[in-house]
């Protein structure tokens, strides 16, 4: 089973960036998605939306509630266990707000 | 109430008044449809050439999972398929934008026209052309430019053929599709369209406020998705007569 782990980073969009991160499978990159920060959004704005996919990722144009969401989805397409993959990404956003890292993998 | 489709087929051709009353004559059986309804489905088998009078219509397929892919709008004056009785069932949906006029017809009415009018039957040939043409741009224009390029020239082409059938008022026309929509036709998700509406908007080529959109600068949205009107044949009357 492989597992999902994810890297915070910033992504370009148009002249401005937006929070992001790298989603990877047993280390290899899977997935990149952007949290929809912009006002413009409207009813999307919080919404991750992949930028990027890879693999068997790739080619699909889609934007999930939140970032477990999107971890399930990439669970799924890769035949992995979608619950842990949430659970992962939860924990992860957890980890980066509260910048503790105990316990999370 | 054969308007714009007159105006339309007027584009292509000179008409006769003769020529000009049996187009009235054939357009005159019409009525009115909602919003969201479908014209015709996928499978079904047409009864009726459809002649879009008022409103918006789009050609699309539904696929597996739930994605839908637009194949063409139809505006004021189009015809939704001249050659439709020679299929059994249609590969294809039509739905309506927005409420709609809609001119229902007949095989029999259709087959004497294109028999008794020669003049006509070239016309709705060229129509047909047209749209055929139009196809091809749209399929080079999803698969090979970039999101901002896409939907600017989309709405060149959009503004172009709505001034050919006099519905463009100053710059403005009325765009009755949501983002959703603009996605589904060339290829993006509604996010992508919405962060390209905005740069075209911040580089002050466009305004879109409530459906209706102001082309503030065609020359600077022409130039920048590489638009050139040819495929619309826009002037085959003049080089015709």
């Amino acid at each position: 089973m492989q597992q999902l782990t994810f890297h915070a980073t910033r992504i370009a969009v148009d002249d401005c960036s937006e929070d992001g991160v790298l989603v990877f499978a047993d280390g290899i990159l899977i997935a990149v998605l952007a949290c929809l920060e912009a006002s413009f959004y409207g009813s999307d704005r919080g919404r991750w939306n992949l930028e990027a996919g890879f693999g068997r990722c790739a080619g699909t144009l889609t934007s999930f509630a939140d970032l477990a969401a999107a971890a399930a989805w990439i669970a799924q397409r890769i035949g992995s266990d979608p619950r842990a993959a949430a659970a992962s990404a939860r924990c992860f956003l957890a980890a980066r707000d509260d910048a503790k890292h105990d316990g999370c993998t | 109430m054969s308007g714009p489709f007159l105006r339309k087929l007027e584009g292509f051709a000179a008409f006769s008044l003769d020529e000009q009353q049996a187009l009235e004559r054939v357009s005159s059986d019409v009525v009115d449809r909602r919003a969201g309804e479908d014209l015709i489905r996928e499978g079904e088998r047409p009864k009726f050439v459809h002649i879009l009078l008022e409103g918006w219509a789009f050609r699309y397929k539904l696929l597996l999972g739930g994605g839908r892919q637009i194949m063409a709008y139809l505006i004021p004056g189009d015809l939704c398929d001249l050659h439709i009785f020679v299929l059994k069932r249609m590969d294809h949906s039509i739905g309506l934008l927005s409420d709609a006029k809609i001119a229902l017809v007949p095989e029999k009415a259709v087959l004497a026209l294109l028999d008794g009018y020669p003049g006509i039957a070239r016309a709705l040939f060229w129509a047909t052309l047209v749209d055929e043409a139009t196809l091809r741009e749209w399929l080079a224009n999803s698969l090979r430019r970039p999101p901002l390029e896409r939907i600017a020239h989309l709405f060149c082409e959009l503004s172009m053929r709505m001034n050919a059938v006099d519905l463009v008022q100053g710059r403005t026309f009325n765009l009755p599709l949501t983002q959703a929509e603009l996605g589904d036709t060339i290829g993006l998700n509604a996010v992508t369209v919405n962060r390209a509406l905005q740069r075209l908007r911040a580089e002050g080529l466009i305004e879109l406020d409530r459906k209706q959109l102001t082309v503030v600068d065609v020359e600077r949205l022409k130039a920048l998705s590489g638009f050139d009107p040819n495929y619309l044949h826009l002037d085959q009357a003049a080089t015709s007569s």
